[in-house]
């Protein structure tokens, strides 16, 4: 029994440090190596673009153990004498999930005339934001109109 | 092998130089950590070049340092910030007509 346990709580260890070694990787993300990529050379012109990353990283594990259940062929044909406290069952089990995200944010450019950084407007994500600003704007105004009527 | 501890942290980094057409670029970024017991995030972005000429030990003039501006972010805010006055204005006129 004594050695079941231990199994057990091993398991659990060893569940928990495999989690800790998945978050010290996402350390690597820190890194600037991550967000400057590697240079492009083209003729007397070099390239390298440089983005913004994110990521994140979430997990949990558990695990329980207790008096092991009867079978029903045991029940019918007992081998050996065994009180219910002999047999513990026991079980562990873990999940995570995580994301990660980059968007470009400038592009370096190397040239015979100098160093140039050239930044990159994502259009389409202000155009969202935009949309969603005037939206908000306009629910805002809605909402004090029908209170203005209610009152 | 544990190398950080819990916390939030915010730090900027230095990536080893790179010689590009006899110029020595180190780029700058700067990361914002946050270590729970079971959860990670880190934000990464790039924050500037240092440019040296030649291979920089001959060199007696500092380094120039070129920001890398996220515009797209910068854009992001200030419609943030447009939108919150405009809200807070169109409610103020509208108090001040019932009052």
């Amino acid at each position: 029994m004594e050695n079941k346990q231990n199994a057990f709580v091993a398991s659990l260890v060893k569940t928990q440090e495999q989690g800790m070694e998945l978050m010290d990787k996402l350390a690597l993300t820190a890194r600037p190596e991550a967000v400057f990529g590697p240079p492009a050379t083209h003729g007397d012109y070099t390239v390298i673009t440089s983005s913004e990353v994110m990521s994140g990283l979430g997990f949990g594990f558990g695990g329980g153990s207790g008096p092991a259940g009867t079978p029903a062929d045991e029940e019918e044909q007992p081998q050996e004498q065994t009180t219910p406290s002999d047999k513990i069952a026991s079980g562990t089990g873990g999940g995570g999930g995580g994301y990660s995200a980059a968007r470009p944010v400038a592009v370096i450019v190397v040239s015979p005339q100098g160093v140039e950084v050239k930044p990159v407007f994502d259009l389409t994500k202000v155009a969202l934001a935009w949309i969603t600003a005037v939206a908000s704007i306009f629910y805002t105004l809605g909402q004090i109109r029908r209170v203005g009527r209610r009152r | 092998m544990r190398t950080s501890k819990f916390g939030v942290e915010l730090k900027t980094f230095s990536a080893p130089p790179l010689n590009v057409a006899g110029k020595k670029l180190t780029f700058q970024s700067q990361a914002l950590t946050i270590r729970l017991p079971f959860y990670g995030w880190v934000w990464n972005r790039p924050v500037a070049v240092l440019v040296e000429q030649g291979d920089g030990s001959a060199s007696l003039e500092p380094p120039q340092r070129i920001p890398i501006i996220d515009v797209t972010r910068l854009t992001l805010i200030g419609i943030g910030i447009l939108a919150g006055c405009i809200s807070i204005a169109v409610s103020v006129r509208a108090a001040r007509k019932k009052g």
